[in-house]
C-alpha cells in the first residue's frame, strides 16, 4: 500500500525533473558536451584579444624566434607605455570631442523623448516615424554635403564640427531610447507635477530626468562608446594631427610602424583601453541599452 | 507656455541639429548626385542621371556590389547561427555564466579600426596569430595567403563577423530571458520532450530577436566601409572592395562628389528596401502603447 | 473650502462624446462620490475638475469662478491618484512638500507643514524613506499626505482604494472618513465601489454612459432609486427585478403568482410593470413566489439564495439557514417595500408594500 503511493506521487515528479528516459540517459553526455563546446566557442572568440594582448608585450626578435603564442620572453610594459605618449594626442582629441557629444545627445534626445512619450500633440506618431527611421539613414546619404557645409561655415578640422555632427547622428537612436523609456513611466506623474504647480520644464527636469536615471546611464555608456569609436567622420572632417580622434591615430601609428607588430599591438591595447574600460565597468547599462534600443551594434 | 506649442519646444533642439545637419544633408546628397560636381570648391553641373547610368557600367563599382552581395549573405547566416548557439549554451548550462559572457560580449567595446589593426596581425603572412595558430596545431596545409586577391573579401568579413556575433549573442540572450520559465515548466508538464519544446515553444517565441539581428546584420553588411578601410582599403586590387568603401573612395580621394553621392544615394535606397519592415513593426507595437 | 458647480459640462474625444452634458452642485465641506460602471466617465469629469482635461462645453465653477481656462495649479484643489503617482526618486517629506517648494515656501514652513501632516496621518516615522520601500497603504497615506499638505480648497480622489487589498481598504475608508470630518474640505471621491459610495459620502452621483443617472444621499439612492439602472447598481446584491402587470390590489407576475400590494391603487389595470425588491427583503412563505433553487450560500449569519423566478435570475438573502440543492422549490414574499418602474421609460413609478397576506 504504501509502497504504491509513494510510486505514485514520484511519478510526475519525476517526469517534471528529469523528462524521459532517454533524455535522462542522455543527460550527462549532452551537459558535458555543451560546456565543453561553450568553453572552446568561448576560446576561439578571445583568441584575438589574447594574441594582442600577448603581441603588445614582447619584443620582435622575441615573436619572430619563438612563435606568436609563445609566452613573452621578457614582458616589455615599456611597449605600452610608448604607445601611450605618442597615442596621447589622440587621446586627448578623443575625449574633447566624445564627452561634450555625449552630453549634448543626452540633453537634446531627453527633451524629444519626453515629448514624444507624455504629450499629445498632432503629427506625434508621424515624427516617431520619421525618427525611427532616421535611425537608419546611413552615414553615406550625410557625408559630402556635412563636409561641404562645414567647409562653408570655416568649422572644417575643428572639434566642433565633429561635436555637431556626432550628435546629429546619435539623435535618433537616442530619442528613440529616451521615448520608449519614458513610455513605461506613468504618466500620472507628470498630472501630479502639473497638480502640484510644476511648469513642463520644471516636471521634464526635476521629475522625467531623476526618474530616468537608469535608461541614462544604459544611453550614456552606449554612446560613449558608439562616438569614441566612430572612425569615418574624424577621417572626413579633419586635417591636422591635432583634431583626429584616437580611431583615426591607431591607422597612422599602424602606418607608422608597418611590421612593428608589438608596437602596432600596444598601440591597439591603449586605443581600446577606455571603451574596454568603460564596457568592463559598467557591462550591465551596456547590455541593457542594446537590448532597450536594439537597432544598432 | 501655449499648450500646442509646448512639445515642439521640446522637440526643437533636436529636430533644429538634424534638420540642418542631418535631413538637410540627405536632399542635399540627392540633388548632388545629378550632378558632376569635383571636390568642394564650386558645384558641378546638372547632368540628370548620368552618373547613375555611368555606375551601372562601371565595372570598379559593379565589382564593389558583388562583393557586398557576398558580404549580405555571409553576414545573415555566420554570426546570427553562432550568435544563437552561444545564446543556448549559455543559457542551458548556466556554466561561468558572467564571465563567459563578458567573453562573448568584449568585441562589442571595440571600434572597427582595431578590430581592423587586431586582426590584420590576425591575418599577417607567417608570423602572424593565425598562421602561428594552424602551425602549433599541424594545419599548415590550411594555410592561404589570407589579405591576398582570392581570400580577403572573406578574411574581413570573418573580422567584422568576430564583433556582429557579439551583437547578435546579446540580442538572443535577451529573447531567451525574456521568455517566461513558467512557459518552458508548463511545457514540461504537458510532456513536452527538450527538441519539442525548443521547436515549438522556444524558437517561435525569439522570433523578435531574430528580427532585430537580422536587421542589424543586414545593415552592417551593407555599408561594411570602416572595416574594409582599416583592413584592406578594398585590395589587393579591389579584391575586397564593397559599395559602402567604393562611395568614400570617389568622393575623398578621388573628388568625384557628384558620383559619390550617386553611391551614397545607391546605398541609402538599399538600406531602406530592407529597413522597412522593422521600421512598420515598430510603428505598430508604438501606436498601440498609444492608443 | 469652496462650493463646486458644475453646469452642462462636456467632453468629445475626437468624435467620441464621453461626457454628455452634466449638471451637479457640490456644497461647501461636502463628500460627494462619483459611481458608475467602467467607462462611465468618472475619471474624465474629475480630471475636468482638476484641469487635467480641457472642457469641451460647459462652465466648471470652484468657488464661484469659472475654472474653465485654469491650470490645474491656479485651481487650488489637490489629487489623490488611483496609482498614487508619487515620486519615486523623492522621499516622503520631499513627496509631499514639493507643491511648497515650487511655491517657494521657506524651510521652516514647510518643514511645519510636512510634520502637521505626517502627523494626522501616522506618516512621522517613514518621512526620510523613498516610496519604494513603503507598504502599499503607507503610500496610499503619503498620497493624502501630499493632497493635505496643500491645504486646497478641494480634494480630488481617483480610485484611492482601489489597489489595496479587501481588509486595508476598509480601515483605509474609515481613516479618510475621519479626515474628511476632521478637515471639513469639499471632497470629489470617485470609485466604481458602490459600498465604498454608500459608506463614505454625503452624496452620490451615479453616472452611466457620460450622464447622470440620479444624485443624492445614500439613503435616498437605496430608498428611492429613481429608475431602474440605479436600482440596480446601488445596493449589494443588486435589487431583483422582475416582470409583473398590475391587477386589482396588487401585481401578477410572469408565472401567474399574485402578491397582495398597498399602493398600486392609482395604475390601472393591466399596466405592465417591473418589480424590483431587495434580496434582504423575501421571507420564507407558504406560498407565494416560487424560487427554484441554483445554489444556497451560507455565510453564517445569513443564506444568500441563487436562483430563478420563471426565468428571471433572483438572489435572496434570508436569516434562516436553508440547506436547498439545485432544483429545490421555496416559497418566498417580499415584507418590505416594493418598487415599481415603467419597463418602457425604466422609471420609477412609485414604491407598493406588501399587503398582509390574507
Ligand atoms: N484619452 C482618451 N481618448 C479617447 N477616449 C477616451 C480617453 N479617455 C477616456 N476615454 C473614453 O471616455 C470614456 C470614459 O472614460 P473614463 O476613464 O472617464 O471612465 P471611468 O468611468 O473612469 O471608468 P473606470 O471605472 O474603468 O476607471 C470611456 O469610454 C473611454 O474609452
Ligand atoms: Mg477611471
Amino acid at each position: 500500500m504504501t509502497d504504491m503511493t509513494t510510486q505514485i506521487s514520484a511519478a510526475p515528479q519525476d517526469i517534471i525533473n528529469r523528462g524521459t528516459l532517454r533524455e535522462r540517459l542522455e543527460e550527462p553526455f549532452m551537459r558535458g558536451g555543451q560546456i565543453g563546446l561553450l568553453l572552446l566557442l568561448a576560446l576561439v572568440f578571445f583568441l584575438p584579444v589574447l594574441g594582442t594582448l600577448l603581441t603588445a608585450v614582447r619584443t620582435i626578435p622575441d615573436i619572430t624566434q619563438n612563435g606568436a603564442w609563445a609566452l613573452p620572453a621578457s614582458y616589455e610594459w615599456g611597449n605600452l607605455g610608448r604607445a601611450f605618449v605618442e597615442m596621447l594626442p589622440y587621446l586627448k582629441a578623443s575625449v574633447i570631442i566624445t564627452l561634450p557629444s555625449v552630453a549634448g545627445t543626452l540633453l537634446v534626445s531627453m527633451m524629444a523623448g519626453y515629448a514624444l512619450s507624455r504629450m499629445r500633440f498632432q503629427g506625434r506618431i508621424w515624427m516617431f516615424l520619421v525618427i525611427v527611421s532616421l535611425s537608419f539613414v546611413p552615414i553615406h546619404t550625410q557625408l559630402i554635403p556635412v563636409f561641404r557645409l562645414m567647409s562653408d561655415l570655416g568649422l572644417h578640422d575643428t572639434f566642433a564640427a565633429q561635436i555637431i555632427v556626432h550628435i546629429m547622428r546619435q539623435i535618433p537612436f537616442a530619442v528613440l531610447i529616451m521615448t520608449n523609456f519614458f513610455n513605461t513611466v506613468p504618466g500620472e506623474l507628470r498630472e501630479a507635477g502639473r497638480i502640484d504647480g510644476a511648469s513642463e520644464w520644471t516636471i521634464f527636469r526635476r521629475i522625467y530626468v531623476p526618474v530616468a536615471r537608469p535608461a541614462l546611464s544604459a544611453l550614456i555608456v552606449l554612446e560613449f562608446t558608439w562616438i569614441w569609436n566612430d572612425l569615418l567622420w574624424g577621417l572626413v572632417l579633419t586635417q591636422g594631427a591635432g583634431k583626429k580622434p584616437v580611431t583615426v591615430g591607431i591607422l597612422s601609428f599602424e602606418g607608422e610602424y608597418e611590421i612593428a607588430w608589438n608596437m602596432v599591438a600596444s598601440g591597439a591595447v591603449v586605443a581600446a583601453i577606455p571603451t574596454l574600460a568603460v564596457f568592463l565597468a559598467f557591462q550591465k547599462h551596456f547590455i541593457r541599452g542594446m537590448t532597450m534600443g536594439s537597432v544598432k551594434g | 507656455m501655449n499648450a500646442r506649442l509646448t512639445p515642439w519646444l521640446f522637440l526643437m533642439p533636436a529636430i533644429a541639429i538634424y534638420g540642418i545637419f542631418g535631413a538637410y544633408p540627405i536632399f542635399q546628397t540627392f540633388a548632388i548626385s545629378l550632378t558632376d560636381q569635383v571636390g568642394v570648391a564650386e558645384p558641378g553641373k546638372f547632368i540628370g542621371l548620368q552618373n547613375y547610368v555611368t555606375l551601372i557600367q562601371d565595372d570598379y563599382f559593379l565589382n564593389a556590389l558583388k562583393h557586398t552581395g557576398i558580404w549580405v549573405i555571409a553576414f545573415l547566416i555566420v554570426p546570427n547561427s553562432l550568435a544563437i548557439t552561444i545564446a543556448l549554451l549559455v543559457k542551458q548550462t548556466f556554466w561561468g555564466a558572467s564571465l563567459i559572457k563578458t567573453v562573448f560580449f568584449l568585441p562589442l567595446a571595440l571600434s572597427f579600426a582595431i578590430v581592423g589593426v587586431v586582426w590584420g596581425w590576425i591575418y599577417e603572412p607567417d608570423v602572424g596569430l593565425l598562421d602561428q595558430l594552424l602551425i602549433g596545431l599541424g594545419l599548415e596545409s590550411l594555410i592561404v595567403e589570407w589579405l591576398g586577391p582570392d581570400a580577403a573579401t572573406y578574411s574581413v568579413i570573418a573580422a567584422a563577423a568576430w564583433r556582429q556575433t557579439a551583437f547578435a549573442t546579446v540580442v538572443f540572450l535577451a529573447g531567451l530571458s525574456s521568455i517566461p520559465t513558467e512557459l518552458i515548466e508548463a511545457a514540461k508538464v504537458d510532456g513536452g520532450t527538450r527538441r519539442q519544446i525548443f521547436f515549438r515553444i522556444t524558437l517561435p517565441l525569439l522570433k523578435p530577436a531574430s528580427t532585430i539581428a537580422v536587421s542589424s546584420a543586414l545593415i552592417h553588411a551593407l555599408l561594411a566601409t570602416e572595416i574594409v578601410l582599416t583592413m584592406t582599403e578594398g585590395g589587393p586590387f579591389g579584391s575586397s572592395e564593397v559599395v559602402g568603401y567604393r562611395m568614400y573612395m570617389e568622393t575623398f580621394w578621388n573628388y568625384k562628389f557628384g558620383y559619390g553621392a550617386a553611391i551614397g544615394v545607391i546605398v541609402t535606397l538599399m538600406t531602406a528596401i530592407l529597413v522597412v519592415p522593422y521600421v512598420r513593426r515598430m510603428a505598430k507595437a508604438q501606436e498601440r502603447d498609444w492608443s | 473650502m469652496a462650493h463646486v458647480t458644475i453646469n452642462q459640462v462636456i467632453k468629445n474625444y475626437g468624435a467620441v462624446r464621453a461626457i454628455k452634458g452634466i449638471d451637479v452642485d457640490i456644497d461647501d465641506g461636502e463628500f460627494v462620490a462619483l459611481v458608475g460602471p467602467s467607462g462611465c466617465g468618472k475619471t474624465t469629469l474629475l480630471r475636468m475638475i482638476a484641469g487635467l482635461e480641457d472642457i469641451t462645453g460647459g462652465t466648471i465653477e470652484i468657488g464661484g469662478k469659472v475654472v474653465n481656462g485654469l491650470q490645474p495649479k491656479a485651481r487650488d484643489i489637490a489629487m489623490v491618484f488611483q496609482n498614487y503617482a508619487l515620486y519615486p526618486h523623492m522621499k516622503v517629506a520631499d513627496n509631499m512638500s514639493f507643491s511648497m517648494q515650487l511655491a517657494g515656501a521657506s524651510k521652516d514652513e514647510i518643514k511645519v507643514k510636512v510634520e502637521d501632516a505626517a502627523r494626522i496621518l501616522n506618516l512621522e516615522p517613514y518621512l526620510d524613506r523613498y516610496p519604494r520601500e513603503l507598504s502599499g497603504g503607507q503610500r496610499q497615506r503619503v498620497a493624502m499626505g501630499r493632497a493635505i499638505v496643500r491645504n486646497p480648497k478641494v480634494f480630488l480622489f481617483d480610485e484611492p482604494l482601489s489597489n489595496l487589498d479587501a481588509k486595508l481598504r476598509v480601515s483605509m475608508r474609515a481613516e479618510i472618513k475621519s479626515l474628511h470630518q476632521r478637515l471639513g474640505t469639499t471632497a470629489v471621491y470617485v470609485t466604481h465601489d458602490q459600498i465604498e459610495a454608500m459608506t463614505m459620502a454625503d452624496k452620490i452621483v451615479v453616472m452611466s454612459e457620460g450622464r447622470i443617472e440620479q444624485v443624492g444621499t445614500p439613503l435616498d439612492l437605496y430608498d428611492e432609486p429613481a429608475n431602474l439602472f440605479v436600482a440596480a447598481f446601488i445596493g449589494s446584491p443588486s435589487m431583483n427585478l422582475l416582470e409583473a402587470q398590475v391587477c386589482d390590489g396588487g401585481v401578477r407576475f410572469a408565472d401567474g403568482t399574485v402578491l397582495a400590494l398597498s399602493g398600486t391603487e392609482g395604475f390601472e389595470t393591466g399596466r405592465p410593470v417591473i418589480a424590483g425588491i431587495r434580496p434582504d427583503t423575501f421571507e420564507l412563505a407558504e406560498r407565494g413566489l416560487t424560487v427554484q433553487v441554483n445554489v444556497t450560500e451560507p455565510t453564517g449569519a445569513e443564506t444568500q439564495v441563487v436562483g430563478q423566478i420563471g426565468d428571471t435570475p433572483v438572489t435572496c438573502l434570508m436569516r434562516e439557514r436553508i440547506s436547498g440543492r439545485y432544483g429545490d422549490v421555496l416559497h418566498v414574499l417580499p415584507q418590505g417595500p416594493v418598487h415599481l418602474f415603467d419597463p418602457e421609460t425604466r422609471q420609477r413609478l412609485g414604491t407598493a408594500r406588501a399587503a398582509i397576506v390574507n
